[in-house]
């Protein structure tokens, strides 16, 4: 038989996976939209259908934070029941997955420092978010990885 | 990273108190997956988990878990 606790793992995993999705296809999107806007075609109808795209990744990501929230407001009732939740592999796999996107982080900048010799890129902007994107993405799926 | 292996009973122990992993994960207070991944000598647990372990199974840590003979210095 499957425990309530079981049952609200099964769930966090759940929502975590969704939003890891929603936050692939966001970062595929903004890549492409950066690659169009370093063409020049950023205002054209395939930029607009990329940035709706983006948008309802958006909507996702925020949608599946909100429910991560309210579960672990759930959790905050019982201590028992978050200690479980955060138990001591729970938390080793979450420092592991800082880890990786730290790795990530640097392996990015690395990349940046040798495309900055070719590439002369306008949006310092834009870079600075990628990087950030990288790193909550290493991080987020590293952690669902090791924790599913 | 870590090659150490905790050889360890814990399956057995479980079978002869008649538990699931979902039951004693929820008696030590750790998830499934943390009590999975010690039975099958992946995670080596903390000595606090270990003593939880053993308690609630009624058997020392030392029947428990056992190092590799490779891994102590004869």
């Amino acid at each position: 038989m499957t425990t309530k606790f079981e049952l609200l793992n099964q769930k966090r995993n759940r929502y975590r996976g969704a939003y890891l999705v929603a936050l692939a296809v966001f970062f595929i999107t903004w890549i492409a939209r950066s690659a169009l806007r370093l063409s020049g075609g950023e205002d054209g109808m395939l930029g607009d259908a990329l940035l709706i795209l983006m948008y309802v990744c958006l909507g996702i990501q925020t949608f599946f934070v909100v429910k991560e929230v309210r579960l672990k407001m759930e959790m905050k009732q019982d201590p028992a029941l978050r200690e479980m939740m955060n138990d001591e592999l729970v938390r080793l796999n979450e420092l592991k997955a800082w880890r990786t996107a730290f790795f990530a982080l640097i392996g990015y900048i690395c990349l940046m420092v040798v495309l900055s010799l070719i590439i002369d890129f306008p949006d310092l902007g834009r870079v600075l978010v990628t990087g950030l994107l990288v790193g909550f993405g290493a991080y987020g799926a590293s952690a669902y990885w090791l924790n599913r | 990273m870590d090659e150490k292996r905790l050889r360890n009973t814990l399956k057995i122990e479980r079978a002869r108190k008649d538990l699931t992993q979902e039951q004693l994960a929820e008696l030590v207070g750790v998830t499934r997956k943390t009590i999975n991944t010690v039975e099958n000598g992946i995670y080596i647990p903390s000595t606090y988990l270990a003593l939880k372990l053993a308690r609630v199974l009624g058997v020392t840590v030392e029947a428990l878990f056992q190092v590799e003979d490779g891994d102590v210095p004869q």
